[in-house]
């Protein structure tokens, strides 16, 4: 864990030093505009910092992403749940992911746009278009990977339905859950920036990817670089601190890692 | 039935296994399991069931517990027929995996209850301490299944058994996969449970030593399609051993009976 920090350190630090050494050796003529220094960048990145306007920003995003997971979650954690209970609804929910899984989100931006209007709305859906399917994927192979022992187990002493889905299924699926988890989060993520560039504000209200958009409408190109990097870091602490917690408090706990 | 005054009291917990039937189909052919299954089993009473590899004697103690269902024939647990799996017959299985990884052994021993009974939080505390004391387990309590060893997995699935208070335990060879030594001891605290609280035991193996020390009868069954050939009563004294008087020739008469299938 400690190995793996400093390795990180370290891969940033030579990075760095590349990407100044390559704006400071005047390979690319137009360096400062489009190719700006790490002090401009972080200088850039003070700034939003400093005036607050950052924390809109990340805020804005979150906000919507959380609901969007939220939605996501439930619905794939419904729709898993009566594909599992009836043969009838598994081909239905398998049909209906075979269909969507494929479809880029972007793709349904405009009627996304007809049918919710401009604002947060819109974002929401393609999020939760984004995560339902892949999360639908995997929490299905953790049902059926589940060993009928468990089953057995709930069943023998009472459990059935809703109740044996949520006391046994549920956690023996856990591991695959989690793994459904971080993919959609990851996709979600992904999903919010281009839906929020595409049309990211509602009034006065925007954020990250709407800033990186309006930032290169100002041609303030270490605005843009100092957008991505939150994003990375954000992303980073999400997978590591975030998943990384949750993984030590449940399955690396109940030796059920996969 | 709703006809108590009709039922014996001694016939009130009676296990009866009538003319059950089982036939898995699937693959090229049929395959018969059980053949014409017939067995009483008195309440209190500590059975077990011995038979060849691939007899059929899991899935008899399967259909028990409902988790399979007779193809024909009736399994009655006192006046009620055996529809599906419950809380009344549970089951230890063989496999060290049935306890479930996401919960502490307390909370496997606690699941149960919370499942069935409106109990209060101190009563589920108070009978899963107590359980737990019973297989000797009450220093692991906050232990993850996957921290224990296969004989205390073992230990543990039996204090959830009896957390439940069922009527009938069905024992599904479930000292098979732990090495002697720790057979011998799961052995002797099953029968000082089985001493204490006379919980009706169908107790599932293929091991003639086992059946010898624990069983107060050992039902004999022939090799597929399953059939009980014989039911020997097993009078011996307890605490028995291999070396107690009368051993070998029960030994030799339920080897002999499993010989000449």
């Amino acid at each position: 864990m400690k190995n793996k920090f400093i390795n990180r350190v370290i891969f940033i630090i030579v990075l760095s030093v590349l990407w100044e050494g390559t704006v400071r050796s005047g390979f690319f003529p137009k360096a400062e505009r489009l190719f700006p220094s790490l002090v401009d960048i972080f200088g850039a990145l003070a700034e939003v910092t400093l005036s607050g306007e950052l924390f809109g920003l990340m805020g804005y995003s979150l906000y919507l992403i959380c609901i969007g997971l939220l939605i996501g979650l439930v619905l794939a954690l419904v729709l898993s749940i009566l594909a599992i209970s009836s043969q009838t609804l598994a081909s239905f929910v398998d049909t209906a992911v075979t269909i969507m899984h494929p479809l880029p989100g972007i793709a349904l931006l405009p009627l996304a746009i007809l049918w919710f209007g401009i604002g947060r709305e819109p974002i929401v859906f393609i999020i939760v278009h984004a995560i339902l399917w892949p999360m639908i994927l995997n929490i299905l192979a953790g049902f059926r990977s589940i060993p009928a022992l468990y089953r057995e187990v709930g069943q023998n002493i009472g459990l059935s339905g809703p109740r044996l889905a949520i006391s046994i299924m549920v956690p023996a699926a856990f591991p695959y859950l989690l793994a459904g988890f971080k993919i959609g989060w990851a996709r979600a993520w992904r999903a919010l920036i281009a839906a929020e560039m595409i049309f990211g504000t509602s009034g006065t209200q925007g954020g990250l990817g709407w800033f990186i958009y309006q930032q290169r409408y100002f041609i303030n190109i270490s605005g843009v670089f100092a957008a991505l990097i939150v994003i990375m870091v954000i992303g980073i602490l999400i997978e590591d601190i975030l998943f990384g917690f949750i993984e030590r408090k449940t399955v690396k706990r109940w030796g059920m890692t996969a | 039935m709703g006809n108590d005054g009709l039922i014996h009291r001694e016939e009130s917990g009676k296990l009866r296994v009538i003319d059950v039937n089982k036939t898995f189909t699937g693959g090229r052919q049929n395959l018969a399991v059980l053949a014409n299954v017939n067995i009483e089993i008195n309440k209190g009473d500590f059975v077990c069931i011995l038979g060849p590899s691939g007899c059929g004697k899991t899935t008899l103690l399967r259909c028990i517990a409902g988790l399979e269902k007779p193809d024909s024939g009736e399994i009655l647990l006192g006046p009620n027929s055996v529809r599906g799996p419950g809380p009344d017959r549970i089951v230890v299985f063989q496999d060290f995996d049935q306890l479930l990884p996401w919960k502490t052994v307390k909370e496997n021993v606690a699941f149960p209850l919370k499942v069935n009974q409106k109990a209060s939080r101190d009563k589920i505390r108070e009978t899963v301490n107590r359980n737990l004391t019973l297989v000797g387990l009450d220093e692991f309590e906050n232990y993850y299944p996957h921290q224990l060893s296969g004989g205390m997995k073992q230990r543990a699935a039996i204090a959830r058994a009896l957390a439940a208070n069922p009527e009938v335990l069905l024992m599904d060879e479930p000292f098979a996969s732990v090495d002697s030594q720790t057979r011998t001891s799961l052995q002797n605290e099953l029968i000082r449970i089985w001493e204490k609280f006379q919980p009706t035991i169908v107790f599932i193996t293929h091991n003639i030593e086992e059946a010898v020390i624990l069983g107060s009868r050992i039902a004999v069954m022939s090799s597929r399609p399953g059939t009980i050939r014989k039911v020997v009563t097993n009078g011996l004294p307890r605490p028995r051993t291999v070396i107690t008087a009368g051993f070998s020739e029960i030994w030799n008469e339920l080897h002999n009976l499993l010989v000449n299938n």
